[in-house]
């Protein structure tokens, strides 16, 4: 039993690591049917058996929820209801009285729920992050230091830049303009930090990748060590 | 304390401590206003989008170009333009799209904007792009989750990592497919984002493939996709609602709808709405100094 909790996935994540790894620097058939053969059915029926357990977990959260009657257990009737309703005419072909097209089709009922509800909902919750934002920028955004001043002007240069508005604030006498001027930002001191970043990222995502791999790092099997 | 406050001291603390629903009654007029009275303001495309559209008219009539149009509802307003758009550039050189999507949240979307385009008429009426038959001059794949995996399986083949399309026609019965099998059969890559996506269509498609990649994404994601662009990994960028908009502009979108179209039409609105972050934060900052210094002096006095 302790051989199928904590050496099985050791021993599993470490084969499938190498040959993945051997495999890209291997360029014959056999190793390309090989990925095929990973990439074409494995990989995508594990991806698509995560999101069946996605779908598993947040339904025993929210039935849970109703079943105690936690606080705000109504929200979680309302989401396992459109759930059900989406799930049923999405999957099942019937034809739905008023709606030309049957299943996900274009005229179908799913469809016009994803339009009609999905979109707006989604569009919304999106919508409202502009109204935090300014908010948060009028009270928290302050320069107290260097660091944050610098980023206030460029923050304000660059959002100036990025709408039309900005190539008609000029600096008279020179070609710039706010919206060159937030070029150059992002193209040089913003490409430069960000590409920092990425070499550090990638650095450790090779050092994480080595600790998986030789099962120092076992945090992904959900215990301590 | 309160009745030493000179008028100005009153004014400066009430607008520090703005109810939030006055910024948010601002925002709501800026973005309206400027939506039902337009102000038209020009704009010239940047290098970064004018790069993408270059590449995809330079391409021959005739090839695959395929979209990967990963990104849902909520970011709409920046991304969707710019795949109305592409699909017009496509069809109207000749190209085949190819679409699909890593998000569940996208097929709806690509699904609408295609018919969309490919309902799409002249000023006589008459159809804009007549005789397009699907799996011939394009294809529309639908979701399927997996992400990297999916773009590697599309390097071994269409039709084993798509077995159907959206409307569960098999991709095997397909000329386009037997025509182009794999990935790197395709002539371009364009990855329409408001997720993570681009930056592994690079390592898992575009550089093993060698087919060139270019990518629109949110403004907000924009800034991390720069080191990319300048390293070629990204022959094209476009940013933004502002960068669906300048290529809406390249693409002659205005004369092809006959309207005003959406990413330009947001154009007023972003303007507006980003002056008034930009007065925000420089009227809360003058007033914060000012009442710094106010209670620095009397803290002196006391």
């Amino acid at each position: 039993m302790n051989f199928i909790r904590r050496q099985l996935p050791v021993v599993i994540a470490f084969c499938f690591g190498v040959a993945l790894w051997a495999q890209y620097y291997i360029p014959s058939r056999a190793s390309n049917e090989a990925l095929e053969t990973f990439t074409g059915s494995w990989a995508i029926i594990l991806a698509g058996c995560a999101l069946i357990l996605g779908i598993l977990s947040a339904i025993h959260h929210h039935w849970t929820k109703i079943r105690l009657k936690r606080a705000g257990f109504g929200y979680s009737i309302v989401t396992l209801t459109c759930f059900a309703i989406v799930v049923l005419v999405g999957w099942f072909p019937i034809q739905w009285p008023g709606f030309a097209a049957v299943t996900i089709a274009d005229g179908s009922f799913f469809d016009w729920i994803f339009l009609n509800v999905f979109v707006p909902l989604d569009a919304t919750m999106f919508s409202l992050l502009a109204f935090f934002i300014a908010s948060a920028a009028f009270r928290a955004f302050r320069a107290r230091s260097f660091e944050a001043t610098a980023l206030l002007i460029a923050g304000c240069i660059v959002m100036l830049g990025r709408v039309p508005l900005g190539e008609l604030i000029a600096i008279p006498g020179t070609n710039l303009s706010m919206t060159s001027i937030a070029g150059w930002l992002l193209n040089n001191p913003n490409t430069a930090a960000y590409r920092g970043i990425l070499l550090g990222v990638i650095l450790s995502q090779v050092a994480i990748s080595l600790r998986i791999l030789f099962g120092i790092e076992r945090t992904y099997m959900g215990g301590g060590d | 304390m309160a009745e030493q406050q000179t008028p100005l001291q009153k004014m400066a603390y009430a607008i520090l401590n703005l109810d939030r629903r006055i910024i948010f009654t601002l925002v709501f007029l800026c973005v309206t206003a400027p939506l039902i009275w337009p102000i038209g303001m020009d704009f010239t495309p940047t290098k970064e989008v004018i790069d993408a559209f270059d590449d995809i008219e330079a391409l021959e009539s005739g090839s695959v170009v395929l979209i990967s149009a990963d990104y849902g509802p909520s970011s709409m307003p920046e991304t969707h333009p710019m795949y109305l758009a592409l699909l017009h550039q496509c069809f109207r050189r000749g190209l085949r799209p190819v679409i699909l999507t890593l998000v569940p949240s996208g097929p709806g979307l690509a699904n609408r904007g295609l018919l969309d385009v490919l309902e799409s008429e002249n000023p006589d009426g008459s159809l804009m792009y007549p005789g397009l038959t699907e799996g011939v001059d394009y294809a529309f794949l639908g979701y399927k989750p997996g992400g990297t995996a999916v773009m590697l399986g599309l390097g071994q083949s269409f039709i084993t990592t798509f077995p159907n399309d959206y409307d569960g026609d098999a991709t095997s019965k397909m000329p386009l497919f037997r025509e182009v099998s794999r990935l790197g059969d395709c002539k371009y890559i364009f990855d329409i984002a408001s997720v993570g996506y681009p930056e592994f269509w690079v390592p898992y498609a575009a550089e093993r493939e060698n087919v060139p990649l270019s990518v629109c994404c949110t403004a907000v994601s924009a800034a991390q996709y720069y080191p990319y662009y300048q390293a070629g990994q990204f022959k094209g960028l476009v940013g933004g609602m502002k960068g669906s908009a300048e290529y809406e502009q390249l693409v002659g979108m205005e004369e092809i709808l006959g309207k005003i179209p959406p990413a330009t039409n947001g154009m007023d609105a972003q303007s507006v709405v980003h002056i008034l972050i930009v007065l925000a934060i420089i009227v809360a900052n003058f007033f914060f100094f000012v009442s710094r210094r106010w209670e620095a002096s009397e803290g002196g006095r006391a």
